[in-house]
């Protein structure tokens, strides 16, 4: 790496999450389900990462464990110097209030039994700030997301789907981390509700100059938001590079797939794009196929796929793909 | 002109009992033999339960308040519920949004097929379990006769819709209604059973209703786009014509706030405001407040669906990208 | 970029809703008719009741109902609509004060089992396996036999027989809590476990557990009766519907009434708090655990 770059913010080094779960047959006391295996990223200081990659890929463990809300099996998550993995779950605690999270669905995230005030109020709580300081921190929150005070003392499910988004983004952002992890915050809002949620992320990106680990499966809403992209399959990051680069010409087949199957809507004059239509159903984490985990459904599979598990090369310019034949591909 | 194979006109539904309110308004449509028809909006637009009225799977709660769907020039709305028992998933069949718990998780896959076959063809068993295997193959299952005795937990999200299209298909109906049929799928399986569905669909010769708030999903698959909001149709036309130019304002903004796969774009287009709740519907447009183009006629005069050019309607006072009044599209 | 955020004016309270849904379910309205007499009853019973409940007259035993002793009188001449009107007294207390402390003690150590799980919730669970295993007649002898017999034992017989429902309908709330992610969301900011218990886990545990407590000051009255009738609760002559009907059972050819009209009101009572829990279960829909609101209708 580049030496002359700033330390990122965010550091993640061979990151593992494995889960154990009961054992399907009678003879398998528990199996072991390889969420994230061996995952490494950096983001930097108001950068964007998009993770993408669908169901069982591990991007929301991901999130999940550099939130501090699962722990790590293995590796490192350093938060510029520091390496939250290391510290005792006293220190840990201090350290929370960097890294947060914005939630998927709007209505699980938020108690509803709690008024938007209570809401927003709790971290402050937790973090033992005055009451005159959260009540001006809760003001300050409710304009970013541009509520009105009477706002303030209703329940959830008075609010719609995308103003109960905004109250989780406010609340994730009260502690004022420097890193927000947003697990798939607009996959459960209508396609008007989501650009507006992805314009307000934007907004707030730009004037705190926060870090984003964006988390999603709509390849179209990560290439709005995203700096860069990492794309995931079955717990691994496939391929890794700049949000242009990567849509632009993709080098894993697994990105390629992705790309091709997304669904375009046509407007006036454009040209039907050929799509590679993926045969197969994606394979279990639990018993992942041997080699590289795509080797069952990539058109291009080779007998080496199968044998041998490709790294995650370098291809230049920040590019990386973990395929035996990344570098062929146009 | 040719008959049309259903044809819904001037449906309005309500959902009776406590907090009784409308649900749809003058809904109309047609779907010929053979057609795809996509119907697109929002949620709470009433797409959902107009399909599911097509089938009166919503009553007693969901009703029907007034107009006609007229199935093969028979209307449905007035049928014995023998005859609709016959009708479903004999001449009309659904698939809906999760397959995963669409599907007995206490039946095999080959029992609940083989149902449809039992009921609505009166197979003896042996027969069934035969045409079940075909079926299973039809959709693209691998290896379908180690599969027929498989239980729904044991497959993965696109298997089971798969099967849940084998079910529907049973009986070769005539029209395939699709309720978000891959809403809860991956974007790479949700291309499989798209071209599945657009497959089975030539080979069947039925008609397929496909369900969506994806517009994009449809874009390709429909060659008719009804667009709803607020419980009333306000665009409609072939699908091509409909995303390149769009009339109503309501189907061009959502149009814009489709983040784009292929390019970048500064800020993402959206729409302000919400759709107004169903107590607190306005007297003219319901689009106004959130439209950009409105006027003062657009607050006190609700706009009727009206015919603007080649086949496509717009229910609005100042609908956009019209070329000329005589033809549009 | 500010888009406004629709003012809509302030649904009315999910309280008012709620109990406006009650007064509509006719089963329900009879019910709270009903507690709102029984409750009089036990309360004004000094006032209400025409003798004296223990007062004997032997010049007019064993009379059937007429228009001095409304409901007749029993062997000793005692007036049986004022022992009747006595007798709501420690079915009520029964009633409440043991579901009372079933929920007190169990909940918490339900809802413990529930969030901690682990060794915690095996030996938690072990216990309430071990209570479960004993008839309840079998606990109320053991409580009766170490204590003595009275309100007092047949309360805490009653209640720790109770204890094992609340622990796991707790446990089994908070097990499906604790995975919400709003929970997460409290753990992200640093919260430990016992604000989580206090401040999500309990409140949105509340639904299935009033359902509960109705329902188990139903059971806990029948079984108040039944202990008295087996003359382990209230001892004569203290009045109490179980020791009533137990005398109105050695009786029963000569003079039915003694038996009828404590067992009516045993039923009608019991009737009233299972139709108030199965109405209250029903408005307190377990959608609302996460807060969904509105009637569930396909978009």
């Amino acid at each position: 790496m580049d030496s002359a770059l700033p330390t990122p913010v965010l550091s993640v080094e061979n990151l593992k999450v494995h889960y154990r779960v009961r054992g399907t047959r009678p003879w398998q006391r528990h199996n072991v389900v390889r969420a994230v295996d061996d995952v490494s990223f950096t983001i930097g200081t108001a950068e964007t990462l998009g993770l993408v990659g669908e169901s069982g890929c591990g991007k929301s463990s991901a999130g999940r464990a550099i939130a501090q809300l699962v722990a790590p099996t293995a590796g490192r998550i350093m938060l510029a110097d520091v390496d939250l993995t290391a510290l005792s779950p006293r220190q840990l605690r201090r350290h929370r209030r960097d890294v947060q999270i914005v939630f998927q669905d709007p209505t699980s995230s938020l108690n509803p039994r709690m008024t938007v005030a209570e809401l927003l109020s709790e971290p402050l709580e937790i973090a033992g700030l005055s009451r005159t300081a959260i009540r001006q921190r809760v003001n300050e929150l409710i304009d970013v997301i541009s509520f009105a005070s009477y706002h303030l003392s209703r329940y959830p499910h008075e609010f719609s789907g995308g103003q109960k988004q905004r109250i989780g983004i406010a609340r994730a952002l009260a502690l004022q981390p420097r890193v927000l992890v947003c697990d798939e915050p607009v996959s459960a809002l209508d396609v008007s509700v989501q650009a507006q949620i992805v314009n307000l992320l934007k907004d707030i990106q730009a004037r705190l100059h926060l870090s984003y680990l964006f988390i999603a499966h709509d390849l179209g809403v990560v290439r709005q938001v995203s700096d860069r992209i990492a794309v995931m399959y079955l717990g691994r990051i496939m391929e890794i590079g700049r949000r242009d680069q990567v849509y632009a010409r993709p080098r894993h087949p697994y990105t390629q797939a992705l790309l091709s199957a997304a669904p375009r809507v046509r407007r006036a004059n454009e040209v039907a794009i050929p799509r590679t239509i993926l045969a197969g159903d994606l394979p279990s984490p639990i018993d992942p196929p041997s080699g590289c985990p795509f080797h069952t459904r990539c058109p291009k599979v080779q007998a080496v796929c199968m044998a041998a598990t490709p790294e995650l090369r370098d291809l230049g310019d920040g590019r990386r793909a973990a395929c035996h034949f990344a570098e062929t591909d146009q | 002109m040719t008959a049309m194979l259903l044809s819904v006109r001037d449906l309005s539904l309500a959902l009776r009992g406590d907090g009784a309110h409308t649900l749809v308004e003058h809904v109309s449509f047609d779907v010929p033999e053979r057609g795809v028809l996509g119907i697109v909006g929002e949620s709470g637009c009433g797409k959902s339960v107009t399909a599911l009225s097509i089938l009166r799977l919503g009553e007693p709660v969901i009703a029907p308040t007034s107009g006609s769907i007229a199935f093969n020039g028979e209307d449905l709305l007035t049928a014995s519920p023998r005859r609709m028992q016959q009708v479903r998933g004999g001449e009309i069949s659904m698939i809906f949004q999760e397959p995963m718990t669409s599907l007995n998780p206490v039946l095999t896959v080959g029992f609940q097929i083989g149902e449809a076959l039992r009921v609505h063809q009166r197979l003896g068993r042996r027969a069934a379990r035969a045409a079940a295997i075909e079926l299973l193959s039809i959709v693209g299952i691998p290896l379908p006769a180690s599969r027929i005795d498989v239980y729904p937990h044991q497959m993965s999200g696109g298997m089971c819709q798969r099967v849940m299209i084998a079910l529907a298909l049973a009986c070769r109906p005539k029209l395939l209604i699709a309720d978000e049929p891959t809403t809860a799928l991956d974007v790479t399986v949700q291309a499989q059973i798209i071209d599945l569905l657009r497959r089975l669909q030539g080979q069947f010769g039925m008609a397929v209703i496909i369900i969506t708030h994806d517009l994009a999903l449809v874009s390709d698959f429909a060659e008719t786009i009804v667009v709803m909001y607020a419980g009333r149709v306000v665009e409609q036309g072939p699908a091509a014509a409909l995303f390149a130019r769009p009339l109503h304002p309501y189907t061009e903004r959502l149009l814009d706030s489709i983040p784009p796969v292929d390019r970048d774009v500064d800020r993402l287009a959206t729409i302000p405001g919400t759709v107004p709740p169903p107590w607190a519907m306005p007297p003219g447009c319901r689009f106004m407040d959130r439209c950009g183009f409105a006027t003062d006629r657009c607050r006190d005069v609700d706009p009727v669906l009206r015919t603007l050019g080649d086949a496509r309607l717009a229910a609005c006072h100042h609908p956009r990208h019209v070329r000329d009044h005589a033809t549009v599209g | 970029m500010a888009d406004a955020v629709a003012g809509a004016p302030a649904e009315q309270s999910r309280l008012s809703r709620r109990a406006g849904m009650l007064l509509r379910d006719r089963g329900a309205s009879v019910s709270v008719v009903l507690i709102v007499l029984l409750v009089t009853m036990a309360a004004l019973a000094p006032w209400i009741a025409p003798f004296d409940p223990t007062a004997q007259d032997v010049s007019v035993a064993l009379q059937a109902p007429d228009w001095t002793h409304l409901l007749g009188t029993d062997d000793y001449g005692r007036d049986i609509l004022s022992r009747i009107i006595y007798g709501t007294r420690p079915a009520l207390e029964v009633g409440l004060l043991s579901v009372a402390l079933a929920a007190c003690v169990g909940t918490p150590f339900g809802l413990l089992a529930g969030y901690v799980g682990g060794w915690l919730d095996n030996a938690i669970s072990g216990v309430v396996d071990v209570l479960l295993s004993f008839p309840m007649l079998l606990l109320a002898i053991l409580v009766v036999t170490l204590a003595g017999s009275g309100i007092g034992t047949v309360i805490v017989a009653i209640g720790v027989a109770q204890i094992p429902i609340f622990v796991r309908l707790a446990r089994g709330s908070a097990l499906v809590i604790r995975e919400l992610d709003y929970v997460a969301a409290s753990r992200s900011f640093g919260a430990r476990g016992f604000r989580i218990l206090r401040r999500h886990i309990l409140p949105n545990a509340f639904g299935p557990l009033v359902v509960m407590l109705t329902l188990g000051i139903a059971s806990a009255i029948r079984e108040e009766a039944g202990l008295s009738f087996l003359g382990l609760g209230v001892q004569p002559p203290a009045p109490s519907w179980g020791n009533l009907i137990r005398d109105g059972v050695a009786n029963i050819l000569d003079a039915p009434w003694l038996a009828l009209f404590p067992g009516l009101l045993l039923t009608i009572s019991v009737l009233a708090f299972n139709l108030i829990g199965d109405a209250v279960r029903d408005i307190l829909d377990p959608r609302d655990i996460v807060g969904r609101a509105g009637p569930r209708v396909p978009k």
